[in-house]
C-alpha cells in the first residue's frame, strides 16, 4: 500500500477513534462454527446480540435470516429453536461454492437522551441515558439530569448481519453485494483476514453514503478494536493485523450522521436546551462475521508437485432411499473436485447384477452411459444422480451395485 | 465412573461411525499418458505413481483395460495406501517375438469402497500407446550368422580330417 494511503487510513482511524470514543453499541451478528465446511455438512446458524463480539442473549423482537446459495438463489432460514444466547437456524451445504447468510433484526424503538455527567449513578462517567419503548417524560425522575437535557435520538434499530460459508474454501465471490439495505462488503480476500490491511465497502441500498457518514469497526474483544471512517465511495481500510475471529460492524459515525429520518426540534428537552433537536427515524447498522481460516502467522516453506491426475468424489455413499416400482428418487448431489494439474474428462461406469442401477441410474437427467463432463484443473463440478426404478423391475430388498467415476486427462 | 465409561465408549463409537463420512473417494496418478516404444522380444518398464489424497486408508487396484494384451505386467495389482501416501507401481511391457505394430490400451487404477448397497469408486485411466518394432538382433544371435559359422566349422573339420589321412 502506498505511504499516502497508509497515512489517510491512519488518519481516518484516529478520527474514528476520537469520534466514537470506542463506544460499544448493542450489535446483532451471526455466529457460525467455521467458514470452510465440507459439502453435505449441516451448518448451524446462530444469531446473537451483545457488545464487543461477546454474545449476551438471543435478539428480541423481529428476527429473520435468509441464505444465498452458490447459485445465487435466496431462501429463508427458518428458526429451529432459541436458547438463552442464540436464535438458531441451519442448512445443509449440499452445493459447491460460497453460501452467504443474511440476518435481519428489528428491535423496538429506543430513546437516547443527553442527561449530563453524573446523571446515572450506575455509570458515573456516562452522559447519556437510554430508554426502550414508550416513555412518559413527566413521570421520569430527572433530579440528576442537567437542565439542558435533550433527546439525541428516537430511533428504531435495524440490524443487518452477514456471514460466509464455503464448501470449497473459495471466497473470491464474497465481494458481491447481497442486497442488504446496509451492507458491509469485504473487498479483499477474506482468507487473508488477520494478515494486515483489509479494505471494506459499506453500501446503503447499493450506493455509498457521503464521506464521513459511516464508521466501520473491527472488533476482536473489548480491548482489541480498530475503526475507520468510510469515504465517499463507502470504502475504508482496517488494519486487521491479528489472526483471529473478527466482527466487522458499520453504523452512523456520529449523532449528527444519521440519514434515515429527520432532526425534530419538538423532541422533549430541558428548559435550557437551545439546540436543533434530536434525530427521529431509523438506525441502521451492519455486522459481518469473519472467522479465522489459518492457525498461525508462522510461514513455513513447503512444495509438493501435484499429481497430473488427482480428483475426489463426495459423498462416498449414495442412498436413494426406499423406492417402489416406477418411483424416482430424490436427486443426490455428487461433487467431483479436480486437484491435479491436468483438466479431466469424467465418465461413469455402473455395474450390478439385478439391472436396477444399470437401467435406472441417471446423472444430470441423462442415462449414466451418456454422461461425460469436463472438470478443469483446480475446479469442481456438481452432478445430480437420480434412480428411476423400472416399472417391470422384479427384485426387492436392498439392491447392490457399483458406480465408478473415471477420469482421464484431456 | 460407570456412566463416564459408557460416555467415552459412546463417543468412540460415534467417531468411528462418522469417520468414513468425512472423506471422499479420491485418487491420484502420474503420468497422465504413456508412450511406449519397444522391440519385439524386448522389455520396457514404466513407473506410475499412485496417491491417496484422502484422509482415510484406501484400497487400489491396477489393471490393463485391454484383456487381450497379455504381455503387460503390473508389479502390484492390488494394494492399500494410508492417508496421503504414495506408491510407485511398475508396468512392464514384454511383447513376444510375434507382436508387431501399434497398440492402444489404458492402464486403469481404481479405488473402490465396498459396502452393502450401492458402492462408489473413483478411477483413473491412463491412455497408453505402444509401438512394437522389430528388435535389432545381435550378430551372434542372427540365425544366418550361426549357419555360416557352423558351415565354416564343418568345412574346417573336413579339411583337417583329410589332411590327417594323407
Amino acid at each position: 500500500m502506498k505511504s499516502s494511503t497508509l497515512f489517510v487510513a491512519f488518519a481516518t482511524i484516529c478520527v474514528a477513534l476520537g469520534a466514537t470514543g470506542i463506544v460499544s453499541a448493542h450489535q446483532t451478528w451471526i455466529d457460525i462454527d467455521a467458514m470452510c465446511v465440507d459439502i453435505g455438512d449441516t451448518v448451524d446458524v446462530r444469531l446473537t446480540e451483545g457488545h464487543n463480539f461477546a454474545g449476551e442473549g438471543a435478539p428480541p423482537f423481529d428476527v429473520s435470516a435468509e441464505l444465498v446459495d452458490p447459485a445465487g438463489v435466496k431462501t429463508p432460514l427458518n428458526k429451529t429453536r432459541e436458547d438463552d444466547l442464540h436464535w438458531h437456524s441451519g442448512f445443509d451445504s449440499d452445493q459447491i461454492g460460497l453460501y452467504t447468510i443474511l440476518g435481519r433484526h428489528v428491535d423496538e424503538f429506543w430513546w437516547k437522551v443527553y442527561t449530563g455527567l453524573g446523571s446515572r449513578p450506575d455509570r458515573p462517567n456516562s452522559t447519556y441515558t437510554y430508554f426502550p419503548g414508550e416513555v412518559n417524560w413527566s413521570e421520569i425522575d430527572k433530579s440528576n439530569w442537567t437542565d439542558d437535557w435533550h433527546v439525541v435520538r428516537h430511533y428504531k434499530p435495524y440490524k443487518y448481519s452477514k456471514a460466509f460459508v464455503s464448501t470449497n474454501c473459495d471466497f473470491s465471490e464474497a465481494d458481491r453485494a447481497s442486497e442488504q439495505p446496509l451492507e458491509i462488503i469485504p473487498l479483499d480476500d477474506v482468507a487473508t483476514t488477520g494478515t494486515g490491511d483489509f479494505e471494506f465497502q459499506v453500501l446503503w441500498n447499493g450506493e455509498p453514503l457521503p464521506n464521513g457518514t459511516i464508521a466501520i469497526t473491527g472488533t476482536r474483544d473489548v480491548e482489541t478494536k480498530v475503526s475507520a471512517i468510510c469515504d465517499d465511495e463507502g470504502k475504508a481500510t482496517l488494519p486487521l493485523n491479528i489472526s483471529c475471529d473478527w466482527l466487522i460492524t458499520a453504523n452512523a459515525a456520529s449523532d449528527s450522521a444519521y440519514w434515515d429520518g429527520e432532526y425534530n426540534d419538538t423532541s422533549p428537552h430541558g428548559e435550557n436546551y437551545t439546540g436543533p433537536g434530536g434525530f427521529v427515524g431509523n438506525d441502521h447498522r451492519a455486522a459481518l462475521t469473519l472467522l479465522q481460516l489459518r492457525g498461525s502467522n508462522t510461514v513455513a516453506m513447503r512444495a509438493e508437485i501435484q499429481s497430473e491426475i488427482q480428483f475426489s468424489v463426495t459423498p462416498t455413499y449414495l442412498d436413494f432411499g426406499e423406492l417402489g416400482l416406477g418411483d424416482i428418487s430424490d436427486p443426490a448431489t455428487i461433487a467431483i473436485r479436480n486437484m491435479g494439474s491436468k483438466d479431466l474428462k469424467s465418465t461413469v461406469e455402473v455395474t450390478d447384477t439385478n439391472g436396477l442401477y444399470t437401467k435406472g441410474l441417471r446423472i444430470n437427467a441423462s442415462l449414466w452411459g451418456e454422461f461425460e463432463t469436463a472438470v478443469p484443473a483446480d475446479e469442481s463440478v456438481s452432478l445430480d444422480a437420480e434412480l428411476h426404478v423400472p416399472e417391470n423391475f422384479a427384485g426387492s430388498g436392498e439392491m447392490e451395485g457399483t458406480i465408478i467415476f473415471w477420469a482421464e486427462a484431456i | 465412573m460407570k456412566s463416564k465409561t459408557i460416555g467415552i465408549v459412546s463417543l468412540v463409537c460415534y467417531l468411528l461411525i462418522l469417520t468414513p463420512c468425512a472423506y471422499g473417494m479420491g485418487i491420484g496418478a502420474t503420468p497422465a499418458t504413456m508412450e511406449i516404444e519397444v522391440g519385439n522380444s524386448e522389455s520396457v518398464q514404466k513407473t506410475i505413481t499412485v496417491s491417496n489424497p484422502e484422509d482415510a486408508e484406501m484400497e487400489f487396484r491396477v489393471y490393463n483395460e485391454d484383456e487381450s494384451i497379455d504381455w503387460i505386467h503390473i508389479s502390484d495389482p492390488t494394494f492399500a495406501l494410508e492417508p496421503h501416501q504414495k506408491k510407485e507401481v511398475t508396468v512392464r511391457f514384454v511383447p513376444t517375438a510375434d507382436e508387431m505394430g501399434k497398440f492402444d490400451t489404458k492402464i486403469c487404477i481404481v479405488s473402490l469402497k465396498i459396502e452393502d448397497g450401492f458402492n462408489m469408486g473413483s478411477g483413473v485411466k491412463i491412455p497408453t500407446h505402444i509401438t512394437i518394432k522389430e528388435a535389432a538382433v545381435p550378430v551372434y544371435t542372427n540365425p544366418a550368422t550361426i549357419i555360416l559359422i557352423i558351415s565354416w566349422l564343418c568345412i574346417i573339420l573336413i579339411c583337417v580330417d583329410r589332411l590327417r589321412r594323407h
